[in-house]
């Protein structure tokens, strides 16, 4: 279903379904995959030893975990033809730690007519349980 | 196929215009759904077929797998780690479960900001077809550990 329409105003503001980056989920994401010896791969998002000796303070999730959950958005907003020649562009402000709870957002910006349709511009950002935006950017696509 | 000798270069050494080796995946049903797994997403689209074809890569598997690290020349020495400070990503074509995919790196810009040293590589994921699935630009930056 798309939830956005030709109607829809300037300042409507959207948010995804919050989601606690578990330990397990980071594993999945990125400690490579399952049937891998050895898995869960090292790497500064598994592992506390590796992320400190790379000169990290803890393991941080990977930004594109985050990613995927704002292009979930982006697909629940457009439809799935969002994946045609469409963009989604962020800075990563914030380390996200593993157990973090995260919620994807967006808000309509701009809105221009394209032919028979409409082109939408939105801010979107990530935010964790205590209201910190962890990135922020924009993206747009065509209803 | 991967080489096991480690790179002449660490990826910080890398100059604008130097490519990192290019790097290949195939994803199966049960890759995808490991994905799925990971960013809670189990939406039909990823499992079902359609008329259009096989299910959906997730995109977060494609993202993921993009990354410069999967390469098998990116090398950075003990110490150090690159951080992902940002990214534009263009969607082109969804990819389909049961492709190959290939992955190619470039440098395109290095720069430094408030004492950080950023290096920005453009990525292309293409499919066994030739087909454009995912182009991006990955802004990142290094830690080094202290002492």
């Amino acid at each position: 279903m798309v939830i956005l329409t030709q109607d829809t105003k300037e300042g409507a503001e959207f948010s995804g379904r919050p989601k606690v980056v578990s330990e397990g989920r980071v594993y999945a994401f990125s400690g490579g995959c399952f049937s891998e010896l050895g898995w869960p791969k090292k790497n500064v998002h598994t592992d506390l030893e590796f992320a400190k000796n790379c000169g990290l303070p803890t393991r941080v999730v990977s930004a594109t975990q985050y990613m995927g959950y704002l292009v979930e958005l982006m697909l629940h907003l457009f439809g799935e033809s969002w994946l045609n020649h469409e963009k989604l562009n962020l800075k990563f402000i914030a380390p996200v730690d593993v157990g973090d709870r995260l919620t994807p957002k967006a808000v309509v910006r701009s809105r221009e007519i394209e032919g028979c349709c409409v082109k939408f511009h939105l801010d979107v950002w990530c935010e964790n349980q205590h209201g910190s935006k962890v990135a922020i950017g924009t993206a747009s696509g065509l209803v | 196929m991967a080489s096991t000798q480690r790179p002449t270069k660490s990826v910080d050494q890398l100059e604008i215009g130097e490519q990192l080796e290019p790097f290949e995946f195939v994803v199966t049903p049960e890759y995808n759904q490991q994905y799925l797994y990971a960013v809670e997403d189990y939406h039909p689209r990823y499992l079902q077929e359609t008329e259009l074809g096989p299910p959906i890569v997730h995109p977060g598997l494609l993202l993921n797998q993009s990354n410069s690290t999967r390469s098998p020349s990116y090398y950075l020495p003990p110490g150090i780690s690159s951080l992902h400070a940002g990214d534009e990503a263009e969607f082109i074509n969804p990819g389909r479960v049961g492709k190959k995919f290939r992955v190619t790196w470039k440098i395109v810009d290095k720069y430094e900001k408030r004492g950080r040293q950023y290096r920005v590589t453009e990525t292309l994921v293409v499919d066994e077809d030739g087909m454009e699935i995912l182009r991006r630009k990955n802004f990142s930056t290094l830690t080094v550990k202290r002492g």
